[in-house]
């Protein structure tokens, strides 16, 4: 186990770095933001000492030399806007990220696990025809139609729920619901497909020749067989939830990583700009180290590679 | 027996709608079994012998099939129109089923110990009950260790185990009738035997009726009572085994019989031909990961010192099991893969040590012919592009205008009709595919073909007809063949000398007939012994008691 | 199905919990569309930092009437010009920080010097750009403050100075500022920013006790909360949300767009400038595209801005003589046919596209190529502020520019004068005008702004003038407050009452 972490450790970390300079020179080459954070009518001289201030009037090797040698101390500098260490802002925005990602996800699984199951069990059925159309439905819906309406319909008509903020649980209810319609809508669609292969699958005949009831060869025989693409679809969901559910995380309030990189990036804020794409991404590593654990759990061939 | 039959199958016809046509998949198909007794249902692919097992298992799917008339009765019960609770008692319970390819057949994420106690306990067993009885029925079925293997997965076990994992999961609620659908098929020629013997024990110790599907009439021969013979979805011929095989009634049994080899004499090799291919010392390893924490790295031998001589005109067998290298030899002799050392000389040239051009030319002259037809073509071309993908290779083998007439001569060669060059290979049959395979290994007029298991995938009667087809090439282009099987009854009237492989080594080498009548070596004893001859007067004496 | 009923009845009995309580002492929620980076008192100019601290937490020395821009005592009571650019500044007796410290003039004395560190950049320091300020301290409420080059508008500039405690960290903006105003700041969290009562404040105390700034960048979801009671004020709402009269109220929120001509070949003839203007269908896009509460405008700040002048005429619109205007400047061999890029800045007004879309087509209709182009804030201000690229085509550029200082000097130095940030004037009467004007003071101020004012709009032409603006907000129905033309930056807790 150690020697599979540290060898996928060692990957990503290669691409980490590569994908921390990449940002680093990009976003430099946008210019100084100096104009960003000072007012329009702000003089020439304090937009100099302003860059001077932050390092940006230096060449940009120099800088890159300097970020380098913070980076072994994995300091990324301080936020230009809030003049905090810019670690600290993405550490604090993760844990509503993560959150959202789980229960999202979480809930879509679960759903739509079930409905495609379903589904497979009775193919061309009422039950698929009317799951199949609204998984189609949810997969094509854009976010942020879904947000507002939501909104609109369940907390300003229906009053059943708060319209944003994240204090309370009740406050989640509407973003995770509008953050798990999309993933919802695709998983659906992947467990049907493969649950109606799996359950064509030779072992399945041996079941029902072993007297297995229907709803156990579903469920037990062939749902786990059908589970492996599905977990790469949520996983693959999971991940851009992660990045950054800008619109769900602004419309509702949500204090996490994709309003802070937006914000970030609309004021150039590069040191928050770095320290997020970097945690982000050991955030998704590791994410990608529990599908593989996931992948071992279910199926017991990968193990023995 | 004066007791009334345990199953009666009466005038079943079903039927397969797909695409707009119906298929009769089976036609008024009537036959019976008897408690303590081997009923084999015998026919080739296409003959609906399955068919009528799945109809009285329930299996079949009800789009697209459809039982359009017939009886299934067996202890006063019609098993066609069954509620689905009433068959949930039958199924696994009183009739059991077990398949072709086991591997598929086990669900691969869930422990084998879990699937054998699964029987018993969707039949109403406790749990803990059932996980005691099913390492009781692993041992029985003959799996070391059985207690500490319960918790291991299909993969980590061989064919031959995970058939007899089948079986222990068929015979745990003691049925009365199980329905056994081409066992060995998929499995070494040594482990069917054991899988047949088992079976056979089975049925003396719980006295159920066994019914045995199969295409191979060895098997019939060795191991049933009474035969039902299908052809094209209908019983051509039913009775005793032994009677059936005296004195076939019907012309399609009769075709049967006379296909199964060990007619002919033995063939003499000529040693005074000229050397073609020699092999000297040839080794080939693996070296293998260990698995995480349970295994250290280890190297596998798949060749392990194999030297033999092939001559021109010849046709050399090489017959081994699975795990033999036999595959792993093909591989290097076509030059798909380096040995780690020893030495393959072609015409005294060594094949591992030629130039670009040589290379090139060593393929025109030894070309290949394989296992699986469907695979080796390629399905979106047409025969005449495949049989002409060589010349396109090697143009200077013959010019582009000669092209069609050359391919409609090879056609016509090997029995096809040279009308059909423009069609695609899923428009024929699996022995006609093999023919196309063949006319492309002919066109560039090599001087080996090797044949890798290349009838192994088909019809006995097919079988029979290929090897009369390689035969005549044979003697038309004066070609040598190496012909690759997996066991000994096949290579019996084709082939001049015979090696035998087994972990790797040659065991046994010589003249056909030497190695089939007076074998050398102990594996060899086993492997003839094994195969089963299709002649029910010689069974051998199954000593009462003794388990393998 | 159970579940979701039960789901939807923990829901229900949740929200109506929260309702319930907010029937009582429920703080004022103000919810507001983008969270300020920080807070500190050297940044109360900033609009959505003022907006929460200028005046509640913060004070100023003096503040302008939102009506007339009259400079109005806070923390300054008097004030006298000493010459030589000294004001001596008399301050308030009786008032503490809400840290406990007093406030004097050392006080201000070090809010004033920390303004003008280059440790931090404080954004208030651009409003005193170019200007030096040092203090002496005279007594315990008396200081002077000098300004060099001395400074006419002293105690307009005192408006714009934040005082906070002396306790303040001088090398950091802060994020929870000690004021002198009558709430103190509370928290900061992912809910908002808290201030509550300070319990010592020496003027009139706001009627809340608490008051909570949310944020929420989506206009329709901040009018929702007003509307389901979440919140009591939302501002800077979209027009198309602003759909209910009881609650919705536009405003003049003092900024002025127009758009600004770069003026190389065919924009250096100013007979193409006046086309431009004419062809502008100003009336059109009133009530349409544009709110019609907006006022159409003449020059570039409102009428309550000192050097406003009342005389000139909005631009009639006169296709006809545009044309006219186009085709002699045509013969005469203008390059008219060449390439205009109309540049808008993202997230200036609601539907600036389809504004800049509908002029682009007024334009094509008397023969110009205009195209419409978007730029982000950055881009935008490339093209906007000095050094301009050598290379720079003609253009047309979108403004919009907030002058809630009173006087013309905020706006016309760096638009007109030929030194100033963003202009693209170089004319030798103006720049003596404005030099005039900034050194004046009184009626020669006023009148000295005015003609300059005249010459630009009537004999330069350096711009099309377009509206004045106006926001929406959203007052929610228990409390009763009037937005004025500062509420963009200001909104003063003391004048919020419940009704």
């Amino acid at each position: 186990m150690t020697g599979f972490l540290g060898k996928r450790m060692l990957w990503s970390a290669g691409s980490l770095i590569g994908l921390v300079i990449l940002v680093f020179f990009m976003a430099r080459l946008t210019g100084s933001p100096a104009d960003l954070y000072l007012p329009i009518d702000a003089p020439n001289e304090m937009r100099e000492e302003f860059a001077r201030l932050h390092g940006f009037d230096l060449p940009l090797w120099q800088q890159f030399a300097n970020f380098l040698r913070d980076l072994l101390v994995f300091d990324f500098g301080d936020s230009l806007r809030q003049g905090r260490p810019a670690v600290d802002l993405v550490l604090e925005a993760l844990p509503t990220t993560l959150l959202l990602a789980f229960w999202s996800i979480g809930i879509a699984l679960m759903v739509a696990v079930i409905t495609g199951a379903l589904a497979a069990w009775r193919p061309n059925g009422i039950f698929d025809r009317i799951a199949t159309l609204l998984s189609l439905i949810g997969a094509s819906l854009p976010n942020f139609w879904v947000a507002i309406v939501g909104v609109l319909v369940f907390a300003v008509q229906l009053r059943w729920v708060p319209t944003s903020g994240t204090g309370t649980v009740v406050q989640w209810v509407l973003p995770v619901a509008v953050l798990a319609i999309r993933p919802c809508g695709l998983i659906v669609q992947v467990a049907r497909s493969t649950m109606i292969s799996v359950l064509s699958a030779p072992y399945v005949k041996t079941a029902e020749a072993k007297g297995v009831p229907r709803r156990a060869i579903i469920f037990v025989h062939a749902l786990r067989n059908a589970m492996l693409p599905v977990i790469t679809v949520a996983g693959d969901q999971a991940a851009g939830i992660i990045n950054g559910a800008v619109i769900v995380e602004t419309i509702f309030g949500f204090p996490g990583v994709g309003r802070l990189m937006i914000d970030s990036i609309s004021y150039r804020d590069f040191a928050v700009i770095q320290a997020g794409v970097m945690i982000t991404a050991i955030a998704i590593f590791l994410l990608n180290v529990l599908i593989d654990i996931a992948y071992a759990l279910l199926d017991p061939r990968t193990r023995a590679a | 027996m004066a007791e009334p039959a345990l199953l009666t199958v009466e005038n079943l016809s079903v039927e397969f709608h797909a695409r707009g046509k119906i298929v009769q998949a089976v036609r008024n198909v009537s036959w019976q079994v008897n408690r303590g007794e081997t009923l084999a249902i015998l026919g080739e692919s296409g003959s609906g012998k399955s068919v009528s097992s799945s109809a009285v298992m329930g299996l079949i799917d009800s789009p697209p099939g459809h039982i359009t008339a017939g009886r299934a009765l067996f202890q006063g019960q019609d098993l066609l129109t069954l509620t689905k609770d009433e068959r949930r008692e039958i199924n696994g319970r009183r009739i059991a089923m077990i398949f072709q390819d086991p591997l598929a057949h086990l669900n691969p994420v869930y422990p084998v110990g879990w699937q054998v106690a699964e029987a018993m306990r969707v039949h109403g067993v406790p749990p803990s009950e059932a996980r005691a009885r099913a390492v009781a029925l692993l041992e029985r079925v003959g799996i070391p260790h059985a207690a500490a293997r319960m918790n291991a997965y299909p993969h980590e076990f061989s064919g031959g185990q995970r058939q007899r994992i089948m079986i222990a999961m068929a015979v745990a609620m003691k049925p009365d009738l199980l329905i056994a659908d081409e066992p060995t098929t998929a499995l070494d020629v040594t482990v069917q035997a054991q899988i047949l013997t088992l079976l056979s024990e089975l049925r003396d110790e719980t006295g159920m009726g066994l019914v045995l599907i199969t295409h191979d009439l060895g098997v019939v021969a060795q191991h049933a009572d009474r035969m039902v013979v299908m052809k094209d979805g209908e019983v051509v011929e039913t009775g005793r085994v032994a009677d059936v095989f005296r004195a076939p009634a019907h012309d399609y049994t009769r075709r049967l019989l006379g296909a199964a080899p060990g007619k002919l004499p033995f063939r003499v090799p000529d040693e005074a031909a000229e050397l073609l291919l020699e092999v000297q010392g040839l080794v080939k390893s693996f070296h293998l990961r260990g698995r995480f924490l349970r295994e250290a790295a280890r190297e596998v031998r798949a060749l392990d010192g194999v030297s033999f001589a092939l001559r021109k005109g010849e046709t050399l067998g090489i017959v081994g099991e699975s795990g033999s290298g036999k595959t792993t030899l093909a591989r290097v002799l076509l030059r798909l893969m380096e040995p780690s050392s020893g030495s393959v000389r072609y015409r005294g040239q060594d094949v591992f040590a030629m130039s670009k051009e040589q290379v090139f030319a060593f393929r025109r002259r030894v070309q290949v012919v394989f296992q699986d037809p469907t695979a080796s073509l390629n399905p979106r071309m047409t025969v005449e592009e495949i049989i002409g993908e060589h010349w396109a290779i090697h143009p200077e083998a013959l010019p582009a205008e000669g092209r069609r007439a050359a391919v409609e001569k090879l056609l016509v060669q090997v029995g096809l009709d040279p009308a059909h060059a423009r069609r695609h290979p899923h428009q024929f049959s699996g022995g006609q595919r093999q023919r196309i395979a063949i006319a492309r290994a002919l066109s560039l007029k090599p001087e080996v073909i090797l044949c890798d298991e290349a009838v192994s995938a088909l019809d006995v009667s097919v079988q029979a007809q290929v090897i009369e087809l390689l035969k005549d090439i044979q003697k038309q282009y004066g070609l040598s063949f190496i012909f690759i099987a997996h066991d000994l009854p096949v290579v019996r009237d084709f082939a001049d000398r015979v090696l035998v492989m087994h972990r790797g080594q040659i065991v046994e080498q010589g003249p056909t007939g030497a190695v089939f009548t007076a074998p050398q070596a102990d594996y060899t004893r086993t492997l003839l012994a094994a195969s089963p001859k299709a002649d029910p007067t010689h069974r051998p004496q199954r000593r009462a008691g003794e388990r393998l | 199905m159970t579940k979701a009923r039960l789901l939807g009845a923990v829901a229900m009995a949740t929200c109506l919990f929260a309702t319930a309580s907010q029937a009582q002492d429920t703080p004022l929620r103000i919810v507001l569309p983008s969270e300020p980076a920080d807070i500190d008192a050297c940044n109360t100019t900033v609009s959505n930092i003022g907006i929460i601290i200028k005046e509640n937490v913060v004070e100023t020395l003096t503040t302008l009437n939102p009506e007339n821009s009259a400079v109005q005592p806070r923390l300054a009571t008097g004030w006298t010009d000493q010459g030589n650019g000294t004001w001596r500044v008399t301050l308030r007796e009786g008032v503490t920080f809400h840290d406990g410290a007093a406030f004097n003039a050392e006080a201000v004395a070090n809010s004033i010097s920390r303004l003008q560190s280059e440790a931090i950049a404080c954004r208030d320091r651009t409003k005193i750009r170019g200007i030096t300020l040092k203090t002496a301290v005279v007594d315990d409420l008396t200081i002077d403050i000098t300004a060099d080059p001395p400074q006419v508008l002293m105690p307009t500039l005192l408006s714009f100075i934040g005082v906070g405690s002396p306790n303040t960290p001088a090398d950091q903006l802060s994020r929870a500022p000690v004021g002198t105003g009558p709430m103190k700041f509370v928290a900061w969290d992912a809910a908002g920013i808290t201030v509550a009562q300070s319990g010592s404040y020496w003027g009139e105390k706001p009627a809340f006790e608490t008051a909570q700034y949310i944020f929420r960048g989506e206009s329709a979801l901040r009018a929702s909360m007003v509307e389901i009671g979440e919140a009591d004020i939302a501002a800077d709402i979209a027009p198309q949300d602003a759909v209910n009269p009881a609650t919705d109220i536009a405003f003049l929120n003092g900024e002025t767009t127009r758009i600004r001509m770069v003026m190389k070949p065919p924009l250096d003839d100013i007979r193409v400038r006046k086309a431009l203007n004419l062809a502008f269908d100003r009336e059109a896009l009133v009530g349409t595209l544009f709110s019609d509460k907006v006022l159409l405008s003449t020059q570039h700040f409102l009428p309550k801005i000192n050097g406003y002048n009342p005389d000139l005429k909005v631009w009639p619109y006169d296709p006809e003589q545009a044309k006219a205007l186009i085709d002699e400047a045509r013969a005469a061999g203008v390059p008219v046919d060449q390439e205009l890029r109309l540049v808008g800045r993202i997230g200036f007004y609601p539907n600036q596209l389809e504004a800049l879309q509908a002029m682009q087509q007024m334009w094509a209709a008397i023969g110009l190529n205009v195209k419409v182009e978007m730029m982000e804030s950055a881009e935008w201000l490339k093209l906007a502020n000095k050094p301009y690229a050598d290379d720079r085509p003609a253009m047309l550029i979108q403004e919009m520019h907030d002058n809630n200082n009173g006087d013309a000097a905020f706006t016309m130095q760096f638009r007109y004068h030929s030194t100033g940030q963003q202009s693209e004037m170089a004319v030798p009467e103006i720049d003596a005008l404005l030099d005039k004007a900034l050194a004046a003071t009184g009626e020669e101020r006023t009148k000295t702004f005015q003609e300059a004012n005249r010459i630009i709009a009537d004999e330069i032409v350096p711009a099309v003038p377009m509206y004045h603006m106006v926001s929406f907000m959203r007052v929610g129905e228990r409390i009763s407050y009037a937005p004025n033309s500062l509420s963009g930056s200001l909104i003063e807790l003391a004048d919020i009452a419940p009704k």
